[in-house]
């Protein structure tokens, strides 16, 4: 198979994934400004933007845990956090604390945001990069 | 985080290609009824670009600094949709040839045989080296040379590319594998005994190394060698080693910069997933002997030794087998006896594409000179010609 082959693959599992996240904190952002309607998103798709990041972070914490087995789909992520100049237990307390939030029914603060925008930007490089390589140039 | 000015700019240039690709889609819902599940996939893939085109235009709109951190992943999420559709399987429904059919119905039916009861379409582009776009793998985008359009020639490697689809459509395979490869290097670590701590450090570093190298695209490629025997036999492993010939390149190469396995590796799998009356046919054991020939010039350095053991190879084949009987319980493997010599070149019309090239292959190897006149035969009972 050409590179064409696997890295669509790759793409289609990683699309997924960071399409439901980035809409997921999209619609957190947008009720922390009061912009929910002007984006189209419904009460219950806030609501359910929380469940979404909540679960995730659940999962991702679990797997940063040590010995921990990775599910595929956050593979990269993880190995991302790990070599992070943040160290490892900084984004486990940090994501320790933004799942007792995400739990609540408080809006998220500006200082809530930067760890999800962090995860997200990891997301998307790795997306980028392989998206990139599908161009070849 | 992106400007304003280049999100601008992004949101008006997606208008222009959404409008298009929209356009050229609805054309052909209407020329293409043989496609329409695939037009159909591609319509909702393109519906779902548009929605998110649409937030973008919003967050544009909005024009808010924390807002438009959230409008990158939205411009890849829309380049990807787009590219798939824009770049490979909109040319290939567009252009797509009488040969291309032709090919097309053949591989639906090796599909059927093979137990793909999730295909609903193949889109088939005979323009260029073998490769296949498994997204959706309920309708895979097979790319393959333009010479099988004449010639039977390369055809087994169709076999590996229908395994990409398998592989892509159950997720578990590659679980299964990543199991085999590290239970295996984690029982070859306990295995040592007393050992000096230096060598140990070293050894376990090797092993860690070994376990990266066997990374899901590796693990994917060996699937496939191993699916396309399963599925199409002695011919399959005839051409895999004639790849492997014919590239000229060392056997026992472990690349870490290459997708595919050492050659080496990828021809013992493949023989490894034949069954023992293929192992023994005529065509088989000669086709052997020519790599051994080949091989003998070469070294197995340690890496190779390491990380296609002939026992984590077996493991591998045996597990790749059990979920491909697991997966696709109505797989017909294929076992089909070669007929006598008297009547090898004989062609039946209910030939199935494996029968047909496991005679090709045999008669390639033992009557060289019978060949073009017997492909052409062929090729007219697959329907290839007028």
């Amino acid at each position: 198979m050409s590179k064409l082959g696997f890295v669509s693959g790759h793409l289609e599992r990683e699309q997924q994934l960071l399409r439901e996240l980035n809409s997921a904190l999209l619609a957190l952002e947008a009720e922390a400004l009061g912009k929910t309607v002007d984006l189209g998103f419904s009460d219950e798709d806030v609501l359910s933007s929380r469940q979404i990041l909540h679960n995730f972070v659940n999962r991702l914490k679990a797997a940063l845990g040590e010995g921990k087995a990775i599910p595929a789909d956050i593979q990269v992520l993880v190995y991302g956090i790990k070599n992070h100049k943040k160290p490892l237990e900084d984004w486990q307390q940090d994501l320790e604390k933004l799942a007792n939030i995400l739990q609540t029914s408080e809006q998220l603060r500006d200082a809530d945001m930067p760890i999800l925008e962090d995860i997200l930007s990891l997301l998307d490089s790795q997306f980028a990069e392989d998206l990139q390589r599908l161009y070849f140039r | 985080m992106a400007n304003l000015e280049y999100l601008k700019a992004k949101t008006a240039e997606y208008a222009v290609v959404l409008f298009r690709l929209d356009k050229e889609l609805q054309a052909l819902e209407s020329k293409k009824v043989e496609h329409q599940w695939l037009v159909n996939y591609l319509q909702g893939q393109l519906k779902d670009a548009q929605t998110l085109h649409k937030r973008l235009q919003s967050i544009v709109k909005i024009g808010h600094a924390r807002l438009l951190s959230r409008a990158l992943p939205i411009v890849h999420d829309i380049e990807f949709s787009t590219f798939i559709i824009n770049y490979h399987y909109l040319p290939a429904l567009q252009k797509e040839s009488q040969a291309d059919l032709a090919l097309r119905k053949l591989l639906l039916l090796s599909a059927k045989r093979c137990g793909f009861f999730w295909i609903k379409d193949i889109a088939v582009n005979l323009d260029g080296p073998l490769a296949t776009l498994p997204t959706p793998p309920e309708a895979p985008l097979i790319i393959s040379p333009p010479q099988q359009a004449v010639s039977l020639l390369e055809m087994p490697g169709l076999y590996h590319e229908l395994g990409h689809d398998v592989f892509q459509k159950f997720k578990e395979i590659a679980k299964t594998l990543d199991t085999v490869v590290y239970s295996y290097f984690h029982e070859l670590r306990q295995k040592s005994g007393p050992i000096a701590p230096n060598q140990k450090f070293e050894r376990n570093r090797k092993i860690d190394e070994a376990v990266q190298y066997w990374d899901r695209d590796r693990l994917n490629e060996i699937f496939c060698d191993i699916f396309g025997t399963f599925a199409c036999g002695a011919a399959h492993y005839i051409s895999c080693v004639d790849m492997g010939l014919r590239s000229g390149r060392e056997p026992f190469d472990v690349d870490f910069g290459d997708e595919h396995p050492p050659l080496s590796a990828r021809v013992y799998a493949c023989y490894k997933a034949l069954t023992p009356n293929q192992q023994s046919e005529q065509s088989v054991i000669t086709i052997r002997r020519a790599w051994e020939n080949y091989t003998k010039d070469y070294t197995q350095e340690y890496d190779f030794k390491l990380i296609c053991s002939e026992a984590l190879l077996n493991l591998i084949v045996e597990a790749a087998i059990s979920d491909i009987h697991k997966f696709l319980p109505n797989s017909h493997r294929y076992e089909v006896p070669l007929p006598g010599d008297g009547q090898i070149q004989e062609i039946p019309l209910d030939a199935s594409l494996e029968d047909i090239l496991n005679r090709a292959a045999h008669i390639l190897l033992t009557c060289p000179e019978c060949y073009e006149a017997w492909e052409a035969k062929a090729f007219k009972i697959l329907g290839f010609c007028d």
